[in-house]
């Protein structure tokens, strides 16, 4: 059990850093990025007004959504799906804790099922918001959310568990994901195999990384010129302002799951200096990021269900192949 | 590994769970509660008949319809997946209405269960 002086630290960890505080200026910092690398790639500047280079852009438009009256139509749902999506942003929150941005991480045995489990809850409730107001165009989205999920999450579980299992199996990493973290980089050099399997769930975890996120070709929930704007069509005001929130909260969140397990965690730092292993584990996370929005912005949309033909004749091959070589290798 | 805070599974659960609720409980009072009090609520409620109705192109629309989310997964992935939907559809209908398939499957279900209580 946690005494006091833990449970304090970990209150703090959970709302200044590397929890709320800390999450809505990484937010800030990773949306003010992304607008001005979709602008240098679209020949515009990007936000340039509020604040130096328009950094606090994102800042503002989220005060500006938040200030704004809830409007819910008569067919709505009013209170839950505002609480649902709120806790699915803590649920997202919570998970910074485990992660090497933490400067005292929390770890159990076979935490990896619990993480796993917390990070399904951010599609779900993004679902629920979406169906809150009645839309056919919501309702469209919604089903090729789902058709996407289905055809991306397992296979991507299977990418995650790769080196979760090979870590587990060779340095009594306990199936923890933090744990994991701390070995990640000595993972790829254990043996031809489990090179293979590493390199394996590196390109079927990343796949599954740009379908989980709606990154282009795999944006058809949201493709807007289909259905205006996808699951976001009906929100307006507070309501989207947290479905943003929601959804940039989860675009920091998996790429670092995804820096953690498969580019070496905090590799070269020593995982026990926290403050050095978050800046590296940072650095590595920005320029995953910077590949997903250039990725983003010059892709074509995939249609769904050619969107979805791609990932079970891909990337469930390549994800499930990898999770055979680490539990033989 | 003696970095960090070690916990059982249980106890990793109940804190995440604990966690949860208290970002998710800030999150809904500082973004939504707050900001509503302070400026949104005070939006004066000018009462035009078709304030909170449904409206679809700038038009009232009385009832909106949703279509059926799971016929749209399940028609998606039919799509995505043409012929082996069709062999599956023909074979379902041309063999799983005889009544011999369901006794192979009761067979097999009986040599099973005999194994597993063996």
């Amino acid at each position: 059990m946690v005494n006091a002086t833990q449970a304090l630290n970990l209150v703090f960890e959970a709302l200044v850093y590397p929890g709320l505080l800390f999450t809505i200026v990484l937010v800030i910092a990773t949306q003010w990025y992304s607008r001005k690398i979709a602008g240098r790639i679209q020949y515009r500047r990007g936000p340039t007004y509020t604040g130096p280079a328009g950094f606090l852009q994102p800042l503002a438009d989220l005060i500006k959504l938040v200030s704004k009256e809830d409007l819910v139509n008569e067919y709505g749902l009013r209170k839950s799906p505002v609480v649902v999506a709120a806790l699915a942003i803590g649920a997202l929150i919570a998970l910074m804790l485990v992660t090497p941005l933490a400067y005292s991480p929390v770890m159990a045995p076979y935490d990896i099922i619990i993480v796993i489990y917390i990070i399904l809850l951010s599609p779900l409730a993004l679902a629920y918001l979406a169906l809150s107001q009645p839309n056919p165009y919501s309702g469209l989205a919604v089903g090729r959310y789902l058709a996407l999920l289905i055809s991306a999450d397992p296979a991507y579980t299977a990418a995650l568990l790769t080196p979760i299992i090979l870590a587990g199996r060779h340095f009594s990493t306990w199936f923890s994901l933090y744990a994991t973290s701390t070995v990640a980089d000595r993972l790829w050099i254990l043996s031809p195999a489990s090179f293979i399997g590493m390199a394996l769930a590196a390109v079927g975890g990343f796949i599954g990384l740009l379908a989980i996120l709606m990154i282009k070709p795999f944006d058809f929930p949201e493709a807007e010129s289909e259905l205006y704007w996808g699951l976001f069509t009906e929100l307006g005001g507070p309501r989207l302002a947290l479905a943003f929130f929601l959804k940039f909260v989860e675009d920091i969140l998996m790429p670092l799951i995804y820096v953690m397990l498969f580019l070496g965690g905090p590799w070269p730092a020593p995982y026990s200096n926290w403050w050095l292993s978050a800046i590296v584990v940072l650095l590595k996370y920005w320029v995953v990021l910077t590949i997903i929005r250039l990725i983003e912005n010059s892709m074509p949309r995939y249609r769904p269900d050619q969107g979805v033909k791609f990932l079970w004749k891909y990337l469930y091959p390549i994800s499930f192949l990898a999770l055979i070589v680490a539990i033989i290798a | 590994m003696a970095f960090g805070m070690i916990f059982d599974p249980y106890e990793f659960v109940a804190l995440m769970s604990g966690l949860i609720a208290l970002i998710g409980l800030s999150v809904y009072v500082v973004f939504y509660e707050l900001f509503q009090e302070a400026a949104g609520r005070k939006v004066a409620e000018e009462g035009t008949p078709i304030r909170y109705y449904p409206v679809m192109g700038g038009w009232d629309a009385d009832i909106s319809e949703t279509p059926a989310i799971g016929r749209l997964v399940v028609d998606i992935l039919q799509r995505a997946w043409k012929n082996a939907s069709k062999v599956l559809s023909r074979g379902a209908k041309a063999y799983m209405r005889d009544w011999y398939v369901y006794a192979y499957i009761v067979l097999l279900a009986l040599v099973v269960a005999a194994l597993m209580v063996r």
